[in-house]
């Protein structure tokens, strides 16, 4: 297999682990090289804390679904039925579950489309795209729906979300999710998502949550994180790189697009968003991102120099936001709309 | 079995649909609700969806992924049901329809809403309001006129039933299919 590490220009001494790391290691039973990895990015003390919140699970979230009922009244209806919500500070239509957890996927409200069960970190593509009616959006990896259904309602069931999965099975789920939700302005193609770069500058906003190692999820599935080789990051790179390609090729020129990985891994994160700004370098921009929460992105991490301008990416992690690891940013075609 | 491809209704077979629509929730409505729309229709497929589109939508399939894709939409727009010998209108259409109109449907109280969610039928002494006039297949709210399915009715004029246990409405199909079985 060819790994591409060449691409990304990398030596790999830097996941030679520490005495820190090993230590870490052997307690939390993870690979020494996966630690070295969260020490040179957080420290070691807050590397400690990620490690803690392996396998312990993540607060559940719903995210109302405005297009069928007013939040307001969807808290007192979850509430009559002993489901307890808070606010998510940064999300105004987003709530956490505070209690009755067990209950909130068997709901009759569920059924009727009233909200999404989501993690907050997943909210925020769609809100930093901010479609409105006026766009033609692309959703480069739409399945299970999440976001669809959210661009869906920000553009308040106007304009044209155009989204896109190769998997039978997860368009199957997205299909249901549109249904529920009460979602019209959608179009669904299941193909390769290769297949679209036909559709040069095309679209208005483009989304692309893009597939990753699932790094994010370590409190979730904290075995799949343990079985990660170096080589899978670079592999997924790669491939993110590719679609990013993709999603550069289909935005008109002025267009944005919104980059997302629910992966806290450099190699997947700044390292892709700094290769792609080198291949069109003045061609697409970094916007800055204005949310009220999450860490800044690495513009030198790992012994490396990236672009300075990749700090204006956002960082999430379980330990400090209680949400999915999850790193997002927002790209600019520079251009005439 | 032919390629699946998404081609526009016109003529008898967009007269069937609308009739049916029509007779189920009054034509002033209905022509109106698909005064700017665009009907689709796969050919070629296991069976024969009818799906809703906006003229934007419409056009997107038609001068990018058709010509420029060589590809069909999975879904697109509201799914209005399945075209046949008769046309069986979806869940989705018929909520819509409910909202504009307020008529053809039975409104059942929040336990028998819970059960009908789970594919049971519906007794007499479950219903609390009936939103007349009903047609054949009935659309079922909860106690704040939630749309949870649709029912088809056992029996020819329900006000003249006596019989409380009576089941009056078989379930044809509800919401919490989407968690059961789904697309």
């Amino acid at each position: 297999m060819n790994i591409p590490f060449k691409t990304f220009n990398v030596n790999l001494n830097y996941i030679e682990p520490s005495l820190q790391a090993l230590h870490l290691a052997e307690k939390y039973d993870f690979p020494a090289y996966i630690i070295e990895r969260y020490v040179k990015m957080l420290g070691y003390s807050e590397a400690e804390e990620l490690l803690t919140t392996a396998g312990k699970g993540l607060r559940k979230a719903i995210r109302c679904n405005r297009l069928k009922i007013g939040c307001n009244e969807l808290r007192q209806l979850l509430e009559s039925k002993g489901i307890k919500l808070k606010k998510i500070d940064f999300i105004d239509y987003g709530f956490w579950v505070i209690e009755g957890e067990e209950k909130i996927g068997h709901t009759l409200e569920y059924l009727y489309g009233f909200y999404y069960i989501q993690d907050p970190a997943s909210m925020l593509p769609p809100i930093l795209l901010k479609p409105t009616y006026k766009d033609m959006v692309l959703d480069m990896c739409a399945a299970p729906g999440g976001k669809t259904t959210h661009l869906a309602e920000l553009m308040q069931n106007r304009g044209v979300v155009v989204a896109v999965d190769i998997s039978r099975k997860r368009v199957r789920a997205l299909r249901s999710h549109l249904s529920r939700m009460g979602v019209e302005n959608v179009i669904v193609i299941r193909t390769n998502v290769e297949e679209l770069s036909m559709l040069k500058n095309t679209f208005t906003k483009v989304l692309l949550d893009a597939p990753c190692s699932g790094e994010g999820l370590i409190s979730i599935d904290p075995e799949s994180v343990r079985k990660r080789k170096i080589e899978d990051f670079y592999l997924m790179a790669a491939k993110q790189l590719k679609l990013l390609k993709i999603a550069y090729e289909v935005t008109r020129p002025g267009g944005e697009i919104v980059y997302s990985t629910c992966s806290i891994a450099p190699e997947e994160n700044e390292f892709v968003i700094n290769e792609v700004l080198n291949m069109y370098k003045d061609k697409l921009v970094l916007e800055k991102i204005e949310l009220n929460i999450g860490d800044k992105g690495y513009n030198n991490v790992f012994g490396i120099t990236l672009n300075p301008n990749i700090e204006k990416c956002l960082r999430l992690y379980p330990h400090k936001h209680e949400t999915e690891g999850f790193f997002i940013c927002k790209l600019r075609k520079i251009g005439r709309k | 079995m032919s390629k699946l491809m998404f081609v526009p209704i016109t003529g008898k077979d967009k007269d069937k649909i609308l009739s049916k629509l029509a007779q189920m929730f009054g034509s002033v409505k209905v022509k109106e609700f698909f005064k700017s729309k665009e009907l689709l229709i796969t050919r070629g497929g296991p069976r024969q969806e009818v799906f809703i589109v906006s003229n934007e939508q419409f056009k997107f399939i038609f001068n990018k992924i058709k010509p420029i894709l060589n590809k069909e939409p999975y879904c697109a727009g509201i799914f209005a049901g399945i075209y046949g010998k008769e046309f069986r209108p979806s869940i989705e259409i018929c909520e819509k329809m409910f909202r504009l109109t307020k008529r053809n449907a039975i409104m059942i109280d929040n336990h028998a809403a819970l059960l009908f969610s789970y594919g049971r039928d519906i007794m007499l002494k479950s219903i609390l309001r009936i939103y007349e006039p009903l047609h054949r297949i009935v659309v079922v709210v909860d106690s704040h006129e939630n749309v949870i399915g649709l029912c088809k009715l056992t029996v020819k004029n329900i006000k003249n039933i006596k019989n409380n246990n009576l089941i009056v409405c078989k379930n044809v199909i509800d919401k919490g299919w989407y968690l059961r079985k789904g697309y």
